[in-house]
């Protein structure tokens, strides 16, 4: 094995020849720079190979003599993975900075070189001064490479770092010289054990120490010089700063805090929980990418502190060693890889003067995806090494510490909307930008994180995991990876995509489980095919409708929570993919991924609770042993993501703004995954839900409300997609409401009612998508007549509003009855009164939705508009015939329903040949459609025989009395059309939600204002915070320690 | 054999409900004129009006939703009413009602009217689909106490057929639901008022003003088959509300009895009240009706 003090000195040695070959032999001294990087990662790696097969820590001693005469070096299984992130770091930093070193020769390659060697200095000493002294090498290092920017910003920055760290190194020397003074040693671990430390004087000195490095770390509110640092810096730098050397000094927290008393890990944590926090609600304020960036490093460094302290409170200081590999290990991957990978993106697409604009980055579909990928890595999403530590960090203290996981989850949240703000505008500039090369750096740095992540399953580190949960990655990447191919060639493999996953996830699943994977999938091939109709404008929607379907389907087929939660963040970040294609939908799909989000992270926290509370891993006995806070947590995730009434205000807006194409995928089947969760979580917890607090008939008012105010809003829109967006969120109300009553007939229904929902939703959305196709227009007001026209679209749409009205003959009435039966059976009457009002609303948008497209007036300029394609059609009717069947043989569909539902609740309905019986009545939809088809023909057949007197005429035009109104629609019998029902019960309708949603995003706003002006620019400003921040830790942790 | 009778009991059965409902409309046009002063058309004129309809030589046709408008209505009346038992233990007069139960007739009811407002909409004159807005809002409002009646009912007499409703009504006149939840019971005749249409709830077809709308527009053997399923729905409706919350009827007579009186109510309430506006109505039915509804609920 290579002596490990090598790397050091080789990088300290490497540094002084260069500058002193570089001006004779160019090529040499490059080759020694590089040589000495790959040479440093390369003992690193096989230094933390050695350890993880279990190889024992050693102790070097650099002068022969052991503490406290002499220095001790510690080196380890963490010492060699943070030596090689450092490396790692360094040696793609170098590459990205090359051509800028090369091009002006600086003292820039030795300062780096400086700054790699004074962190693997900061890593592995154990001398309290030697640290000092390495603290300083770095700080002058990374101060000078600031200044060999050459620009002005970069000198005034590093000059603000130097008084700061200038400040934080005297505090740590000060503290050095006391504890040396009261110990009679330098050396950490001798100092740890020494009974001196526990006095007053131990604790001071102890506390100046661990301040210093505080501030280093850039703790809220002493780090505003930092921002300032990382904001100005060349990205590269700013990288290297960011990353590596912070990785280094939080190694030295690392060591070192445990000099204070266990007791004081409080303050540490709550520091470190107010940077996270307070970094990303200022970052929501940012519109430069880079101080963005700054921002988020900052807040990673907070994380990092929190986890660190908070993990050694639950667990004292043996925390396993592969619950911190994974939980730090990740983290810091992703820091240096995906917050490393998007600085590099900065420098990669900086113009020659400086200036940064995302919307360049999409300019290839290879940066688009590197960009892509970085962000949803740094937003913790699977499949990226930060999924994997979120999961574990808020599984291990969500049981001990549920506060600090809901303050975590709040800094993720702002983090996770301010990453998708800027992925919105990075996507948005793809078609109007001047091409270029993408950035190869940062996408050798995705593929490694990806690599990590992948890497880390198959050592099964994650036991509960199946690599199958993936599928849909492979299937994303696989219909991406055929994108260049003839469109009708491309659908095909998709839909063969989607067929092979189903061989591969519905054997492995059971149950409703099963049923609902398949039907997820077929309905998605299915639907598919409309996309025959026409060559793919956006290369990118394919891959993700894939996508998107595939992780629907998934969850389907998880069997564990950690499955399941998987599952559930890849559908968030792949279907907010899909809707931010739309034109103008950037800030539509923002609101439907903060909501998204907000949702998921409730569902973290219950489903971490859940775990640690019942020690489970598999989902059946995570949910069944689950707490009730858990429980609750849990359903309020999914009816985020339902969004029900209160948090739907992204429905309308995602639905609309989202491409044509894309919508059915969104409304018929994304909107089931939040319903297969709550029935899996009802499944198994039924008893959580009944208890002192009725829980569930919280869940069933919301529903039945959500129902009626989806079809009370949804009379009131002029959009097509709007109306049928809260459409949706009606029915979707219904499922909840009957799955909430947790009874044999109501889950019938509610299994029923989804099915239905997926058959006539998207069988509508994909009618009305052909329609705007051929229209050019959503606004309903400005259709009509296009019966004459478009005649089997008019037809789908009939058929779908009768479905969904529950008129009979049409399956919708089964839904229906058994719904009311199913409320009435349980007493709950009243909920059955506003189901009954909601279901009667909605016969006002459905006949406007129908009326107004379909029938009155036709316009002139659709005078000539064509039926849907054939490829559209062709599906329609596909769907209509599933319709129509279900409604002659609904016993051919209830009965495996009913089997399955049978298996957790005792029968309560049954079949006396065609007619269902309930405890209250009885249902024959053979019967009905049977005597619906008599009583129909009998007077078209009587009308048959008069066909010969109709005479044919045109419909005509009404003509205003020479008046042009300022908005000509306002005259439109169409517009407004229910404007007697708004001022009859309008006031009930007002946009309260979005009225307190838009209240809470104005006070984050101004609040993160607030939080952003503490960074003044002005480095006495920054002086006198650090030293007033030190003051108030001082005044807390004495508070704590007496 | 079997389903030949019952298709000739259903026959019967149609026509009787058919005559029985033209004759009442006849008649109350009669009293509705008297009490305004007028002679008023005579009482068979709803008879007059199908024949004369149907013998015009020719009919105007927008399109083919225009021309299935009424199949629709009527189809909705006459399967509403095959699905209502009309006559308690009566073989010829039980129907269909074996298709299913109270939910079935009152969502059935919309099929007409679903059916009869998209053939209007595509006749494209505005005041057809003004008429329809207005009738659809009215038609949600007052279904809401109709609703919560129907569901105190399927509460107190644990079932939702129409026949055990009816059986349990039988021990007496005290028996019947008037009686034993009038709460439910007024809560649906104000939903009656609403469904009738007749003042002030008749801004939907706004009789005397609006010259144009779905009655309007059609003319020939499409207005006969309007004329037709006014007969058979008045019959449908009074029949359920009768069966509903006044014992049903063991014969043809009291059937007749009971439904006249039961429609009188919107007769009386008609000729004494204004009209309302539609939002003025709609307001109307979610206030008392609606609250009469909840107590229902609750009191049950």
């Amino acid at each position: 094995m290579v002596n490990p003090l090598l790397m050091l000195a080789v990088a300290l040695g490497v540094g002084f020849i260069f500058a002193w070959l570089r001006p004779y032999a160019k090529t040499a001294a490059w080759t020694l720079l590089y040589g000495a990087l790959v040479f440093g990662l390369a003992v690193s790696i096989q230094w933390l190979t050695h350890f993880v097969s279990g190889g024992v820590s050693t102790t070097v001693l650099p002068g022969g003599f052991s503490p406290p005469v002499g220095i001790a070096l510690g080196w380890g299984m963490k010492e060699a993975f943070i030596s090689s992130i450092v490396f790692l770091g360094g040696l793609l930093g170098s590459i990205a900075l090359f051509k800028t070193w090369r091009d002006t020769p600086s003292a820039g390659p030795v300062l780096f070189l400086l700054t790699i060697a004074g962190s693997i200095g900061l890593i592995m000493s154990r001398d309290l001064f030697n640290l000092f002294v390495f603290l300083e090498i770095t700080s002058m290092s990374t101060a000078g490479l600031l200044a060999t920017g050459r620009h002005h910003e970069g000198a005034v920055s590093g000059f603000k770092m130097m008084l700061v760290t200038g400040l934080a190194s005297v505090l740590f020397l000060i503290g050095t010289v006391y504890l040396y003074r009261i110990t009679g040693t330098l050396a950490i671990d001798q100092i740890l054990v020494s009974p001196a430390l526990a006095g007053t004087a131990g604790f001071t000195a102890s506390f100046l120490i661990i301040a210093a490095i505080l501030v280093e770390l850039k703790i809220w509110p002493a780090n505003g010089w930092a921002l300032d640092v990382l904001t100005s810096a060349h990205p590269v730098i700013a990288a290297l700063i960011s990353t590596v050397h912070s990785v280094a000094i939080l190694f030295v927290f690392y060591k070192i805090f445990p000099l204070l008393p266990p007791d004081s890990l409080l303050i540490f944590t709550s520091a470190g929980l107010m940077t996270f926090v307070s970094a990303h609600l200022a970052g929501l304020r940012q519109d430069n990418f880079q101080r963005m960036l700054a921002y988020s490093s900052v807040g990673m460094m907070g994380l990092f502190v929190t986890v660190i302290t908070w993990t050694s409170s639950v667990y004292g200081h043996n925390i396993p060693i592969r619950i911190e590999s994974i939980i730090l290990g990740g983290f810091i991957i992703t820091h240096l890889l995906a917050k490393g990978g998007l600085f590099w993106v900065v420098a990669h697409f900086k113009d020659s003067e400086g200036n940064f604009d995302i919307t360049r980055v999409g300019s290839t579909t290879l940066g688009g995806v590197i960009i892509t990928g970085l962000i949803l890595a740094l937003a913790g999403l699977p499949p990226f090494p930060s999924f994997w530590a979120k999961w574990t960090l808020i599984r291990e203290i969500a049981a001990s510490s549920l506060p600090i996981v809901f303050v975590i989850l709040l800094g993720a949240l702002f983090e996770v909307i301010n990453l998708f703000r800027w992925l919105g505008r990075a996507l948005e500039g793809e078609s109007h930008c001047a091409v270029h090369a993408p950035p190869v750096l940062s996408g050798i740095a995705l593929f490694s994180l990806g690599g990590f992540s992948i890497g880390a399953i198959f050592l099964g580190w994650f036991p509960d995991f199946n690599i199958s949960i993936l599928i849909p990655f492979s299937g994303l990447i696989a219909a991406g990876l055929v994108a260049f191919l003839p469109n009708r060639i491309q659908i095909s493999i998709s839909i063969l995509i989607l067929g092979l996953a189903g061989f591969a996830l519905v054997p492995g699943a059971s149950g409703i489980g099963q049923a609902y994977t398949a039907i997820i999938l077929g309905s998605g091939a299915l639907m598919l095919l409309t996309k025959m109709e026409a060559a793919n404008k956006d290369k990118w929607q394919l891959p993700l409708i894939v996508g998107t379907v595939l992780t629907v389907a998934v969850l389907g087929a998880v069997h564990t929570a950690l499955e399941f939660w998987t599952s559930w963040e890849m559908m968030t970040a792949v279907s907010a993919l899909l809707i931010v294609r739309g034109k103008n939908a950037k800030k539509s799909a923002l609101m439907y991924w903060t909501f998204s989000m907000a949702g998921a992270f409730l569902l973290l926290a219950g489903l971490a609770l859940a775990v640690s509370a019942t020690g489970q891993t598999d989902l059946s006995k995570v949910f069944a042993g689950a707490p009730s806070l858990s429980i609750i947590l849990i359903s309020l995730g999914f009816l985020f993501k339902a969004g029900v009434l209160g948090v739907h205000i992204w429905v309308p807006d995602a639905y609309a703004e989202s491409e044509d194409d894309s919508t059915p995928y969104i409304a018929a089947l994304v909107s089931k995954a939040p319903i297969i969760g709550l029935i899996l979580v009802f499944y198994y917890a039924a008893d959580a839900f009944i208890g002192p607090f009725e829980w569930r008939v919280l869940i069933g008012w919301i529903g039945v409300l959500t129902a009626f105010f989806g079809a009370l809003f949804a009379s009131f829109q002029e959009d097509v997609k709007k109306l049928l967006a809260y459409s949706s969120m009606g029915q979707i109300g219904y499922i909840i409401a009957v799955i909430a009553l947790g009874s044999y007939t109501g889950w019938v229904a509610a299994l029923y009612l989804a099915l239905h929902h997926i058959l006539y939703k998207g069988l509508l959305f994909i009618t009305i998508a052909g329609v705007i196709s051929r229209t050019q227009t959503s606004l309903m007001y400005k259709m009509g007549g296009l019966i004459k026209r478009m005649p089997l679209s008019f037809v789908a749409v009939l058929m779908s509003i009768i479905a969904i009205s529950g008129v009979p003959p049409l399956p919708g009435f089964g839904g229906k009855w058994m719904m009311y039966s199913a409320f009435i059976e349980a007493g709950w009457t009243l909920q059955a009164g506003v189901a009954f009002f909601a279901s009667g609303v909605a016969f006002l948008y459905l006949y406007r939705l129908i009326h107004t497209v379909f029938l009155g007036m036709p316009k002139n300029e659709h005078i000539n508009v064509k039926e849907s394609s054939i490829w559209r059609l062709v599906p329609m009717y596909i769907i209509i015939a599933m319709i129509m069947g279900i409604a002659t043989m609904p016993k051919l569909l209830l009965e495996p329903i009913m089997n399955l539902v049978q298996t957790r609740f005792p029968a309560t309905m049954h079949w006396e040949a065609a007619n269902l019986i309930s405890s209250l009545g009885s249902w024959n939809g053979n019967a009905i459609m049977m005597v619906t088809m008599g009583v129909f023909m009998l007077p078209l057949i009587l009308l048959l025989f008069r066909v010969r007197g109709v005479k044919r005429v045109k419909p005509f035009n009404i003509v205003y009395a020479a008046e042009k109104p300022e908005r000509p629609e306002t005259t439109h019998v169409a517009h407004n059309f229910f404007a007697h029902y708004r001022r009859a019960i309008g006031v009930i309708a007002l946009p309260r939600a979005t009225a307190f949603w838009r209240g809470v995003a104005e006070w984050t706003d101004t609040l993160g204002d607030w939080v952003r002006q503490w960074a003044t620019g002005n480095g006495q400003t920054y002086a006198v915070q650090v030293l007033l921040f030190v003051s108030v830790l001082y005044f807390f942790m004495r508070q704590t320690a007496l | 054999m079997y389903i030949a009778t019952k298709a000739f009991y259903l026959f019967v059965s149609i026509i009787v409900a058919l005559v029985w409902g033209l004759t009442v409309n006849g008649i109350v046009r009669k009293i509705v004129a008297r009490v305004h002063g007028r002679i008023g058309p005579p009482v068979w004129q709803p008879f007059i009006d199908i024949i004369k309809s149907n013998a015009k030589r020719s009919m105007i046709a927008h399109g083919v939703m225009f021309y299935f408008g009424p199949v629709f209505r009527f189809a909705g009346g006459l399967g509403t009413y095959v699905f209502i038992p009309a006559v308690f233990g009566s073989v010829v007069f039980e129907n269909l009602s074996f298709s299913g139960d109270l939910l079935l007739v009152m969502y059935f009811i919309f099929f007409g009217q679903l059916g009869m407002a998209l053939g209007a909409g595509e006749g494209g004159h505005p005041a057809s689909a003004i008429a329809v807005g207005r009738g659809l809002a009215q038609m949600t409002a007052f279904e809401l106490p109709f609703a919560l009646s129907i569901i105190s009912l399927a509460t107190q007499y644990n079932t939702l057929s129409i026949t055990d409703i009816v059986a349990a009504q039988q021990a007496g006149v005290m028996s019947w639901t008037v009686f034993t939840n009038p709460l439910a019971t007024f809560a649906a005749l104000f939903a009656l008022l609403g469904m009738n249409m007749h003042s002030p709830f008749d801004i939907v077809i706004a009789p005397q003003e609006i010259p144009l709308g779905p009655p309007t527009e059609y003319q020939g053997s499409l207005l006969g088959m309007l004329h037709t399923n006014r007969g058979i729905f008045v019959s449908a409706k009074l029949i359920l509300f009768m069966n509903l919350y006044f014992g049903g009827a063991l014969n043809l007579p009291i059937l007749m009895v009971k439904t006249f009186a039961i429609y009188m109510l919107s007769v009386v309430v008609g000729v004494a009240f204004p009209r309302f506006r539609a939002d003025q109505s709609i307001r109307f039915f979610l206030g008392v009706p609606t609250v009469l509804g909840i107590l229902a609920l609750l009191i049950q």
